[in-house]
């Protein structure tokens, strides 16, 4: 994977974060729907962070979908707890990878930010701790 | 084309055909070559190893010292000697067997000990991970995030309810 790949690939990623805190928070209420407000905020900015370096790399940023495929049905604040948990997982895998395919130091450290905060966010959302959070 | 004429003639799968590659000549068998790891990328894992094995001696130091505490610290035990053998499959990676640390004398601050240790480490592999590149960043990065869910969840009281 080229670090361009792995930039859009992690694009993508924030974009579906997007979408599924977002379908999710509807389902959240009091501190926990603060938490999902705060999420959502944190991934635009990583969204319009990635698309940012991809611009400057002379790339086009992937655009998002209308609408994704959710893995389960968001019908209560559990469900809903466990898809933004399920997001983060997958988001601290595409950051793993562009740990890795990165060439330039300041992309690099801003996939380790994104891998140490998706991990982060895991335990917000009901996660336990693992062995290797971003490995796949 | 000229080099397809040159090469009309070779058979490469021919027992023997190709270059032998090393010999050691005292027994003329064949010798297989281990590739050389960049010694900067040795060095930073090395360091990562000595301390996540400085890490692994704290819990079980803690273990011995409050057994109640055992189950708390069963992830940690086990994640941190599954980091140190991922380490250790990189040709080179030695660890230093670092002295075992005090522990606290209450169960909660000896606790408080091990998250403040694992935010730590996860700050120092982080940091490490940043001047390397490829798998061993990728490596190190995972094992920073590995060491902050660890330290956040050994000073949470008890799993958050997800609802």
């Amino acid at each position: 994977m080229t670090e361009v790949e792995a930039l859009q690939a992690a694009l993508a990623g924030e974009h579906a974060a997007l979408y599924g805190v977002g379908i999710a928070g509807g389902k959240l209420s009091g501190a926990r729907f603060r938490a999902a407000t705060d999420s959502y905020e944190q991934h635009r900015i990583n969204r319009d962070r990635l698309s940012q370096l991809l611009v400057a790399a002379g790339e086009t940023p992937v655009a998002a979908e209308a609408a994704y495929d959710l893995p389960q049905a968001v019908t209560n604040a559990a469900t809903a707890a466990a898809l933004i948990l399920l997001i983060e997982r997958r988001l601290a895998a595409v950051y793993g990878d562009l740990v890795e395919a990165a060439e330039k130091p300041a992309i690099r450290s801003l996939a380790i930010a994104g891998l140490l905060a998706a991990a982060t966010a895991q335990l917000d959302w009901g996660g336990a701790p693992v062995a290797l959070p971003g490995s796949v | 084309m000229p080099g397809l004429a040159v090469l009309a003639g070779c058979k490469d799968d021919r027992t023997g055909s190709g270059t032998p590659g090393s010999v050691d000549p005292n027994t003329g068998k064949k010798v297989e070559e281990t590739p050389t790891v960049d010694p900067a990328v040795v060095a930073a894992l090395s360091a990562a190893a000595a301390q996540v094995t400085l890490l692994s001696l704290r819990y079980a130091s803690t273990s011995r010292k409050f057994p109640a505490l055992r189950a708390r610290l069963a992830a940690g035990t086990k994640y941190h000697a599954s980091h140190l053998t991922k380490l250790k499959e990189t040709a080179g990676v030695k660890a230093a067997t670092p002295k075992a640390p005090a522990v606290a004398t209450s169960s909660s601050a000896a606790l408080a000990q091990l998250a403040a240790q694992e935010k730590r480490a996860a700050a120092i592999h982080a940091a490490a991970a940043a001047k390397l590149s490829g798998a061993p960043a990728r490596l190190l990065a995972m094992i920073a995030a590995a060491e902050i869910q660890l330290g956040t969840s050994l000073t949470t009281p008890k799993q958050k309810d997800a609802s």
